[in-house]
């Protein structure tokens, strides 16, 4: 199995598990810890060629990938990530999601006063998708890192690309969003310092957050003069007037992507 | 593609449901507008789906068809597979494999060309609607508010289809009469 030579025979590795048309492993960017220190690691999920698995907001289809983690006493997860996702349709439902290998960062902490080899447990579960059907997937992985020996993998390239590629949140962006009935209109205006990250005009959209904006649209932003502008039809879930908003600008061009949000008892 | 689907859509919550009139997988001719005076389930199913398999190997919908059957209800369920997908079943095969996985609802019905799918707007298994006796379309959405596949979330998930079905048949109006439904994608 492809997993087993990223995994490798190092410390800081867990087995890859295949289940439900994908294969999933756990990474580690070190093969120890320091006490008190931070870990860089990432789940790894790859989905057969032609499967794929669901972001958070999985469109209209779906269910998201999830993981939990089991830690010994005094461990913390101080971070997750997930990479942005990509649009597809699956019987031609517009769905959000993944193919491929896909990287979801997890950032650790080890208490002070740690010591000794420890074994870290993630319980991951997916729903993998083609044309033809579904299928759910799940793992139980686990990592184990020593004690002190907090030297590089040949995964943490690999980690620090994820790390890199994952959205960073409200980046000097404000976001409008005005109820006009059937549609939203959406304004973003840069407020921040120096110049923004990702060009809205080139950043594919995608809804943060479920049954706010329909997934078949395909929101665009146009330039205006004190800002950018789109407008997209509400959710067909959606009753009322919209409560809240947080979109995901991907811009592929620049390799980065910017989460910004909007909710209705904050708007002046 | 979704717009086409969306486009032809003639099911509105509030308004008269479309009639139709389908052969079911006896044979059995079934006409929507024979039914009036009667609630009546359409059910999108497809039992190669796990989001289908958590509701019938957990017993909940075969459980939810013979309860309100027992109540006049009439059930009609639909697969809208197309042929050439792997997962479709002829007329006698989908019969057989219903009966294995306990379906027992009023009348099965193989819509392999999709029309009544795209009728409803059925966009995944399992989806449920519900018209009432008059005829009128009160509910578009999913079986319960838990979108797993794991059997042991229906005792804890909220019953939206349940609720709904309680309450037309009290005479009440149903609360979140078109949600979400969640499921695998009806392959058309």
């Amino acid at each position: 199995m492809f997993l087993i030579s990223w995994l490798g025979i190092q410390l800081a590795a867990g087995s890859d598990v295949r289940s439900g048309r994908a294969v999933a492993g756990w990474l580690s960017a070190a093969s120890g810890y320091v006490a008190g220190g931070v870990v860089k690691t990432a789940v790894v999920i790859e989905a057969d060629k032609g499967w794929h698995t669901y972001w958070s907001n999985p469109g209209e289809s779906g269910i998201p990938t999830e993981m939990t983690f089991d830690l010994p006493d005094g461990w913390k997860v101080v971070e997750t990530g997930a990479p942005p996702p990509m649009r597809f349709e699956a019987s031609g439902l517009a769905s959000f999601g993944y193919a491929g290998r896909t990287y979801f960062p997890v950032t650790l902490q080890a208490p002070q006063g740690a010591a000794g080899k420890v074994v870290l447990k993630a319980s991951l579960t997916w729903l993998a998708c083609d044309d033809g059907g579904c299928v759910p997937g799940d793992a139980e992985l686990s990592l184990e890192l020593a004690d002190g020996a907090a030297e590089a993998t040949e995964h943490r390239a690999e980690i620090e690309r994820a790390l890199e590629r994952l959205p960073v949140a409200d980046h000097g962006f404000g976001l409008e969003v005005v109820d006009r009935g059937s549609t939203l209109e959406i304004r973003l205006e840069w407020v921040g310092g120096g110049g923004p990250v990702v060009d809205p005009v080139d950043c594919e959209v995608f809804p943060v957050s479920a049954e706010r904006i329909r997934s078949a649209e395909v929101p665009r932003f146009r330039k205006v003069a004190d800002g950018w502008v789109a407008e997209v039809a509400k959710s067909d879930y959606l009753s009322g007037a919209v409560p809240d908003l947080r979109l995901l600008l991907v811009d592929r061009k620049r390799g980065k992507s910017v989460s910004v949000g909007w909710r209705a008892d904050r708007a002046e | 593609m979704n717009s086409i689907i969306t486009a032809i859509v003639l099911a509105i919550i509030g308004q008269p449901a479309p009639v139709f009139v389908a052969k079911d997988v006896k044979g059995a001719e079934v006409s929507l507008a024979d039914q009036k005076g009667k609630v009546v389930v359409l059910e999108w199913v497809n039992f190669g789906c796990p989001f289908v398999k958590k509701h019938y190997s957990g017993g909940n919908l075969p459980k939810l068809q013979e309860t309100y059957t027992g109540k006049d209800v009439v059930w009609i369920s639909i697969c809208s597979n197309k042929k050439d997908n792997p997962r479709y079943l002829d007329d006698a095969g989908l019969a057989e494999r219903a009966e294995k996985e306990g379906w027992k609802g009023t009348h099965l019905i193989n819509d392999a060309n999709g029309k009544l799918g795209r009728m409803y707007g059925a966009k995944v298994t399992p989806q449920l609607f519900i018209i009432d006796e008059k005829g009128v379309l009160v509910y578009d959405g999913a079986i319960d508010s838990k979108a797993t596949t794991k059997v042991a979330d229906i005792a804890t998930a909220d019953p939206l289809f349940k609720n709904a079905l309680d309450a037309v048949l009290a005479g009440e109006e149903v609360t979140g009469a078109k949600n979400k439904p969640y499921g695998c994608g009806v392959k058309y």
